[in-house]
């Protein structure tokens, strides 16, 4: 009877130690797992942050873009760059064998450029995320470059949003400067108000959106 | 056992005899002796028995505690199954729905309102998510309390208040107040830019908290404003085409239904059911921003200039009848409906109806034209004044009777001419083709609010009414009826009744356009393209409308100076107070669109060709650059305004003779 009882014995210990090991295996890979995962939800926080600061900006932007794209505020940028209305256009009409006729009566431009005595106000809003805003600087390259030195040389007073502005702008404008051969200022008593003429303040806020 | 059974035995039955030798105890077996093993056995029964007996009266008290405990434990459990039944069954619901709302939870996914774009898919009215910011007072009452305890200041709401006025853009003292007001729920700022609400979370003040949103925007501001309308504060459409395409434009608010645990976590394992906001569709007008805005800037300072109460214009697509440009002067301000006036329609050039005046002459000469009665050229005789159904009509200047060519009628806005080839017509031909031209009846247009204009029934004619329409007078129309009548003309005789949504885009993507309206043939082309060389001679010198005359182009249109009833004259015409109106095309042998434009009491420049001839010329200029439109080339055919004398030749402009 001895024998019987002695022989277990031996052989439980290493299965207790097997399941010590286990259990103290077990618990590091836990405590290992929920550490992983409470690293990742910070991660995911701060990343889920991030993408609402991004998302927010992107709102803030597209709004900002739209209304300096506002024809109220296309045209006080224009003005700024000291562009005036074309008035009775010109057209060359190609006929056969290359011939060329002047149709219309076209006259060059007689208009003083518009002044803008107050200049559309830069929207209230700022970017707040550093890492976002070095993105969007980045992202916006040489087409704004020509356009922002424009600016700066003839009107100081162009808010810093019509960088979108002035790319819009230009295609417009060239479109018809392009057609017609030469701007005029017509017969009429009156000379005729510009197509752009003092936008008043209401009309200029960008971005003002109540 | 079954082993050691056997030799267990006789050593139990030894004692036996021993038993035997007590007779008392059993009498009747003594009577044998002769059997000395016999006694043993009947003795033992008397030996058991007591322990047997004893045994089972316990065993008998056990029976029924037995039963007693039985019967307490089933009714306890049956007043157990009963109270489940009861929970489970019959109350079930109630309990659930309780435990559901205390962690089930739905948030409402807002539908994005869609987009009014114009024809060149420029956003006029579009919405981006916005964010309220909402108090909690109890919280920041709780937060302040708190702050005195650990820091003796009680300064707690007027920082909350300094530092969130600048965000919110309301004043500290009324940030103080909502603070501080009752209840667990202040609103203190609505449709706060993402951004800017972000500014406010950074701050991270109990009690403080952001709530999504949406907002309508509209960039352009003022611009098509009276088209567009404005929505509610609470989204939903309110005027001009927001309200009229509500439907459309609005979408379906979605939501979210989740669990959370007692912490306020969502449980991911519980089912999430999303039921996804959809979106509103969009609709594409007609309009084009640009000259909408450019003919806006025009109206608001022809109005400033000219000193008059309103004006409003109407460019139209002369083929397609697609209106290109609705204005009016001092339009409110979308975005922020303050500026809206209640006392003024909201989108006067379909809801405000007006005498025409003279503009309206070209449905008389069409109507003459076409029935074969006049030519450009036929010679009237046309004196001073003429006296018709009572009443004495003369011409805006004096002149003795002289001859004028039915051109010269139209060109220098003669009434007495035009009453005299209205007599040739006949009131029941007239009142045809004014019918035919739209007068008195809606255009359909996708609008609220369109006034009908007014035509008076023949029944109800008195004997001075056929004095008085011909050239305009006693009968009214919008600024949109007046550019469909010249649409007409402009299209070679076939009037389509003027439409401003081009095409719709349902939420899943189906793009519904417009279909053109079929066309009603008024006149004649040719009577079309005769009456457009006649309203030439307009804006040529030596007709009432050469403001309106653009170099190079050749020009189509009518003046018109309608005198407006004077409510202090008990509604009597007035001498001073009229109605400035100009309709035309451009160019004249091949119109591309066509303007309309009514100028309301002007102080300065009275007549139409003072004030709503250069809007005309001022727009068109415009149109003709910005849709590029060159001249056709061709020349104005010379038709003679009037028979001349030697004197008349010689002072007079080339084209009169």
């Amino acid at each position: 009877m001895t024998d019987p009882k002695h022989a277990p014995r031996a052989k439980r210990t290493p299965f207790v130690l097997l399941i010590l090991g286990l259990m103290a295996g077990g618990l590091c890979l836990l405590l290992a797992l929920n550490t992983a995962s409470a690293a990742n939800e910070v991660a995911r926080h701060d990343l889920t942050a991030d993408d609402q600061s991004a998302a927010a900006q992107l709102v803030d932007l597209e709004n900002q873009v739209q209304a300096s794209a506002a024809p109220a505020n296309l045209a006080a940028a224009a003005a700024a760059l000291g562009m005036v209305p074309a008035g009775n256009p010109g057209f060359l009409k190609i006929g056969k064998h290359d011939t060329v006729r002047v149709m219309g009566s076209a006259e060059p431009a007689s208009l003083e450029p518009v002044v803008i005595p107050h200049p559309a106000p830069t929207p209230t809003k700022t970017p707040t995320s550093t890492k976002t805003l070095t993105k969007t600087s980045t992202r916006t390259p040489t087409t704004t470059k020509t356009a922002q030195k424009k600016t700066a040389k003839n009107a100081k007073t162009t808010p810093a949003t019509t960088h979108g502005t002035t790319k819009q702008t230009h295609p417009t404008d060239t479109k018809t400067s392009t057609k017609t051969a030469a701007k005029t200022a017509t017969t009429s008593t009156t000379p005729p108000p510009s197509p752009t003429p003092t936008p008043t303040p209401e009309t200029t806020l960008p971005g003002g959106n109540r | 056992m079954t082993r050691f059974g056997p030799p267990a035995q006789p050593p139990r039955r030894r004692p036996a005899p021993a038993r035997a030798g007590r007779p008392t105890q059993s009498p009747r077996r003594a009577v044998g002796p002769a059997r000395p093993t016999r006694p043993t056995r009947p003795a033992r029964p008397p030996a058991r028995r007591p322990v047997r007996r004893r045994r089972t009266m316990r065993l008998g008290a056990l029976n029924g505690r037995l039963r007693f405990g039985f019967a307490a434990v089933c009714t306890l459990l049956l007043v157990i199954g009963g109270r489940l039944v009861q929970l489970q069954g019959l109350d079930g619901s109630k309990y659930a729905a309780g435990a559901a709302a205390q962690r089930v939870f739905t948030m409402t996914l807002h539908a994005i309102r869609g987009q009014i774009v114009d024809r060149n898919g420029t956003p006029l009215a579009y919405t981006s998510t916005a964010q309220d910011i909402t108090a909690d007072p109890q919280q920041i009452k709780a937060a302040a309390a708190a702050q005195r305890k650990l820091t003796g200041r009680d300064d707690l709401v007027s920082g909350y208040a300094t530092t969130l006025a600048p965000l919110v853009g309301v004043r500290p003292a009324a940030l103080a107040k909502l603070l501080t007001g009752p209840g667990q729920y202040a609103l203190i700022a609505t449709a706060l830019s993402p951004v800017a609400a972000q500014k406010v979370t950074a701050l991270g003040l109990s009690g403080i908290y952001t709530q999504p949103t949406t907002q309508r925007q509209y960039p352009g501001r003022t611009t098509a404003a009276n088209v567009l309308g404005t929505v509610h504060s609470d989204g939903t459409g309110a005027a001009g085409i927001e309200s009229e395409y509500e439907r459309v434009l609005a979408g379906k608010d979605g939501s979210v239904t989740y669990s959370t645990d007692n912490m306020g976590n969502v449980n991911p394992a519980s089912s999430t059911v999303t039921d996804a906001a959809r979106n509103g569709g969009t609709v594409r007008l007609t309009l084009d921003q640009s000259l909408q805005y450019t003919a806006q800037q025009y109206l608001d300072t022809a109005v400033r200039e000219s000193g008059a109460k309103d004006a409003e214009m109407v460019v139209m697509d002369a083929h397609t009848a697609q209106v290109l440009a609705m204005a009016s002067s001092g339009t409110f301000d979308a975005a922020n409906p303050n500026t809206i006036d209640p006392n003024e329609p909201m989108n006067p050039p379909v809801m405000s109806a007006f005498e025409p005046g003279s503009v309206q002459k070209s449905i008389t000469f069409a109507a003459a034209l076409q029935q074969h009665l006049i030519k450009p050229n036929t010679v009237i005789s046309v004196p001073p004044t003429i006296n018709m159904g009572g009443v004495t009509v003369s011409d805006a200047w004096y002149h003795p009777t002289e001859r004028f060519t039915a051109t010269g009628i139209l060109a220098e806005s003669s009434n007495v001419g035009t009453l005299k080839v209205a007599q040739k017509l006949g009131p029941k031909t007239w009142d045809a083709y004014e019918k035919k031209f739209g007068v008195g009846q809606k255009t359909g247009i996708e609008l609220p609010g369109e006034s009908s204009g007014y035509l008076p029934p023949m029944s109800q004619w008195s004997g001075s009414t056929f004095a008085n329409l011909p050239f305009g007078q006693g009968e009214s129309m919008t600024v949109l009826q007046l550019a469909s009548i010249y649409q007409a003309i402009a299209n070679n005789g076939v009037r389509v009744p003027p439409r401003i949504v081009q095409a719709v885009t349902a939420p899943d993507g189906t793009v519904t356009t417009t279909k053109q309206p079929k066309g009603i043939k008024v006149v004649s082309a040719r009577t079309a393209q005769t009456l457009r060389t006649m309203l030439e001679s307009v804006t040529l010198p030596g007709g009432t409308g050469t403001k309106a005359a653009i170099p190079g182009y050749r020009v189509a249109g009518k003046t018109g100076t309608a005198q407006q009833p004077d409510p202090n004259h008990g509604g009597a015409y007035s001498s001073w107070m009229n109605w400035d109106t100009f309709a035309g095309m451009i160019p004249a042998d091949d119109p591309q669109f066509v303007v309309a434009i009514m100028v309301d009491n002007p102080a300065h420049g009275v007549e139409g060709g003072d004030v709503a001839a250069p809007l005309f010329h001022q727009i068109a200029t415009y149109e003709i650059a910005h849709a590029h439109i060159p001249p056709t080339g061709s020349l104005s055919k010379h038709v003679p305004l009037q028979v001349c004398d030697a004197v008349t030749r010689y002072a007079s402009p080339s084209t009169v003779c």
